[in-house]
């Protein structure tokens, strides 16, 4: 099922498909250069996503992409990210005719454990509305 | 032999993207009809899905196998049951969608494959060609780009009198693009490669002038626009003068059609200019536009496609008005920032602002759409409040085309120009032409020169009224002349004759100028008549004026225009103030004027069978073709008459409506006769096929069959001979 970014919930499980439009890239690959950080985004919601090995070429920002099986879930140093892992994939499906939205960004907010169901999280709070890595144009 | 088709022959493979549905539908086809695409044929009529999957399979054979497409087309041939209609439009399937990831070879098998479909004259052959010229990439210099440019142009050339012949519009098509490139390859100098393109180019586009004249003037006004970049190339001075000098009033005329824009916008750029004016809301369109610019904008030899975009935005790029009322970016958005990209280069900027008003200049508001020229005048007026140096240097450059662009035209490009600031007021683009006229931001002799522009060539407006009650002499005379033009079929009878012949009882009590007015309108056609009659009457409408009205109209009617229409149109003029009775007397009172009717009354016209009722009788009008009618005042009710045509005219549409479903269904019987008739006609080709086939395999045994009663008959006469000598 085709999952619209304000509605994923971070998980331990590769299941998220969903589409989205890259609208930035980090210019460096971060330290262990295997794999750099951007800015995606849908009609919904943006997110941080990471981009694993040659990925990080293949992509660029106005790329619509198309996720099958990623995952969304704490990444040491990089917060809360998008990816596709390695049972997931990410293909370029097209380029530029997304209408998105840059707030809520779901990589900017504070999920905790539901209370009713602790395998789940929820939205507690927005630590921030658009992305600290990637600030809006001006 | 699996792992072979596993990657596409067709285009170079990336490998993260999602795979093409069209690439790989016609892939799959191919990989499993392979066997059936090599001869012998298979002999049996396909059925109508094996048909379409085979058409596909002979497109990704054609493109793929270089070596074997002139099979593939022979199998194509002996096939095709629908003109080829479904192959052309897989091959403009993969021009829109793949072209850009197409592999060398199939680029070339693609023109190859162009010229057969040109050759059998394909349904949608037009199509593919307006997509390949669309392939053509603006300010591009690549080899490539440079190949598909002189290939096309060499197409052209070498299928000219079968394109002339079947598709006499592509020709016009193909100029508009080569005169839009062509004036590109003159801009950048020094690239070798392009001499040759150059030259062919000029080869055809001076064909097209020298043999092609009127087919090259159908691109209309903006023909001058792409001529005048060119005119100091010495091919074309020639052509240049003759139309400046002969046929520019003309061309000027004729709107540009918007197929034309298209031709030097790709594909891409379409579909994301359209989403970025039809989806991108203002505010959130930064990314979105520096994406644009990246992708089609960057490089020095790109600015001249700022030009185009310029022309697309504002011809083709309609909005709704739910759009326009949306938050969505609005078209004058984008212009204001595609001028922002070309402040640097003054030449481009001059080009761009002519291409953003060059239809303000030529406006007619019953011809062209106002869409057109909405962007500039949103534009200037939006950017008052932020940016007035843009508003300032838009109007600057508008009220100077007047001035400067093509003197000889002037006339033409004042009107035009005035009214298309009429038409945006009148049509509430903008509020009113006081924002420009009287704002301070603005500076003040700009303001005058636009107030002097807006004044010294007035709209022509309903003539007051008042006028007429004191006429001058002048206004007498001009009416007369505009009149003459349209009276000339109407009999026109001296007025001497005609006071001396019908004795008018009330002509003194008409002040003057009415009775010049009637005499005029009287002697005019039906529309004049109206107008005039309302103006005379206009003035002052008196019962008893009115009642000597229509008797002296009528006096003067009998043989120049009929009493009903007279009657009638006095009767709307004033507003039933006074009663039909008393305008009925008068004309009873000329009822009984002997030479009414006579022996053209018997003729009764075409519309004989139509009359409601005795009272109405039609006569032949002289020199009209309109069916007038007159009245014959002993059994006239006028009202009744009137309702009584409405009655028949309504039957008459009734009637018009019958025709027209019994056409259609004629034209469905007719459309699916055609269909049987090609359905047999192939199933008679593959059986005439079929029979051939069979003669020649069992053709061996009658031969054989013939050698060996030959040889009995030979041996039999030769031992009949030997015996009868004995």
């Amino acid at each position: 099922m085709q999952l619209f970014l304000k509605d994923i919930v971070p998980a331990a499980q590769n299941n998220i498909n969903t589409r989205f439009i890259i609208l930035d890239k980090a210019k460096s690959p971060a330290a262990n250069g295997k794999n750099c950080i951007a800015l995606a985004a849908d009609e919904t919601a943006a997110v941080h996503i990471q981009l694993w090995g040659d990925e990080c070429d293949a992509f660029e920002a106005g790329d619509i992409v198309k996720l099958t099986n990623g995952i969304f879930s704490y990444v040491r140093n990089s917060g809360l990210i998008l990816r596709a892992g390695k049972r997931g994939k990410m293909e370029k499906m097209g380029e530029f005719t997304v209408a998105f939205v840059e707030t809520p960004n779901i990589s900017e907010i504070q999920w905790n454990p539901d209370p009713e169901n602790p395998k789940r999280y929820i939205q507690s709070g927005v630590v921030s509305a658009y992305s600290r890595i990637f600030p809006p144009l001006p | 032999m699996e792992n072979h088709f596993v990657t596409s022959k067709l285009i170079r493979d990336s490998l993260h993207e999602v795979e093409n549905q069209l690439e790989l539908s016609i892939r799959q086809a191919f990989e499993s009809l392979q066997p059936k695409l090599r001869p012998p044929f298979s002999l049996e009529i396909p059925e109508p899905q094996e048909y379409l999957e085979l058409n596909k399979a002979i497109v990704y054979g054609v493109l793929c196998e270089p070596n074997y497409s002139k099979t593939h087309i022979k199998h194509l041939h002996a096939l095709v049951t629908d003109g080829y209609a479904f192959f052309t439009s897989l091959l403009i399937g993969i021009v829109v969608e793949l072209h850009v990831k197409l592999v060398d070879s199939a680029k070339i098998q693609l023109i190859w494959v162009t010229k057969e479909m040109i050759d059998v004259s394909s349904v949608g052959i037009e199509d593919l060609l307006v997509s390949l010229l669309r392939r053509i990439g603006s300010g591009d210099y690549g080899d490539q780009n440079v190949w598909l440019c002189s290939e096309l142009v060499s197409l052209f050339l070498e299928k000219w009198d079968c394109l002339l012949e079947d598709m006499p519009l592509m020709l016009t098509s193909a100029l508009y693009s080569f005169l839009r490139l062509l004036a590109d390859h003159y801009r950048v100098l020094g690239v070798a490669k392009l001499e040759n393109v150059k030259r062919l180019e000029i080869k055809f586009c001076v064909k097209m002038f020298r043999e092609q004249l009127h087919l090259s003037m159908k691109i209309g006004r903006d023909l001058i626009l792409l001529l005048q970049d060119l005119s100091h190339v010495s091919e074309f001075r020639e052509i240049w003068n003759d139309l400046v000098s002969n046929h520019c009033s003309d061309i000027y005329q004729l709107k540009t059609s918007s197929r034309y824009f298209l031709l030097r916008i790709t594909p891409e750029m379409e579909t994301q200019l359209r989403f970025l004016l039809g989806n991108v809301k203002l505010g959130s369109h930064k990314r979105h536009q520096m994406w644009f610019l990246k992708k089609f904008l960057l490089g020095p030899e790109k600015e001249t496609l700022l030009i185009d975009i310029v022309r697309f935005v504002c011809c083709v790029i309609h909005p709704t008005n739910e759009i326009i009322r949306s938050e969505i970016m609005p078209r004058w958005a984008i212009i204001g920032w595609l001028l922002e990209l070309c402040r640097q280069n003054h030449h481009i900027e001059r080009s761009v602002k002519l291409a953003l008003f060059y239809d303000w200049l030529f406006f007619d508001e019953r011809f062209d759409n106002i869409m057109n020229v909405e962007p500039a005048a949103l534009l200037m007026v939006w950017s008052i409040p932020q940016y007035p140096h843009i508003t300032h240097s838009l109007l600057e450059f508008v009220l100077h085309l007047v001035e400067t662009y093509d003197i000889s035209s002037r006339d033409i490009i004042v009107r035009g120009l005035t009214s298309a600031f009429r038409e945006i007021e009148r049509k509430g683009v903008i509020r009113s032409l006081d924002i420009f006229l009287t704002n301070p931001a603005l500076a003040a002799d700009l303001k005058k020169k636009l107030a002097n522009l807006l004044t010294c060539h007035q709209v022509k407006v309903p003539v007051n009224l008042h006028q007429f009650s004191v006429p001058s002499k002048q206004t007498f005379l001009s009416s007369e002349a505009n009149l003459k033009e349209c009276s000339t079929k109407i009999v026109d009878i001296p007025d001497q004759k005609l006071d001396n012949s019908v004795e008018n009882p009330a002509k003194h009590q008409i002040p003057a100028a009415m009775e010049a007015q009637l005499s005029l309108c009287l002697r005019s056609r039906h529309s004049h008549l109206r107008r005039h009659t309302n103006r005379t009457l206009g003035t002052k409408t008196e019962r008893n004026d009115t009642r000597v009205i229509a008797s002296h109209a009528s006096a003067r009617t009998e043989s120049s225009y009929p009493l009903s229409q007279v009657y009638k149109i006095i009767k709307s003029s004033t507003n039933r103030r006074f009663t039909t009775k008393q305008i009925r007397l008068d004309f009873a009172s000329m009822a009984s004027n002997p030479h009414r009717g006579g022996a053209g009354g018997s003729l009764y016209g075409g519309a004989a069978p139509y009359r409601s009722r005795e009272g109405l009788s039609t006569r032949n009008a002289a020199g009209s073709e309109e069916i007038q009618l007159r009245i014959d005042p002993m059994h006239s009710d006028l009202d009744d008459e009137i309702t009584g045509l409405h009655g028949q005219v309504r039957q008459l549409k009734n009637i018009a409506q019958e025709i027209g479903s019994e056409a259609k269904f004629q034209r469905d019987f007719l459309d699916e006769l055609q269909m049987t008739l090609i359905r047999a006609q192939a199933g008679v080709k593959n059986n005439i096929r079929k029979l051939n086939m069979s003669i020649i395999r069992s053709g061996n045994n009658h031969i054989m069959h013939v050698v060996l009663f030959a040889l009995l008959v030979f041996f039999i006469l030769y031992m009949w001979s030997k015996m009868f000598k004995r």
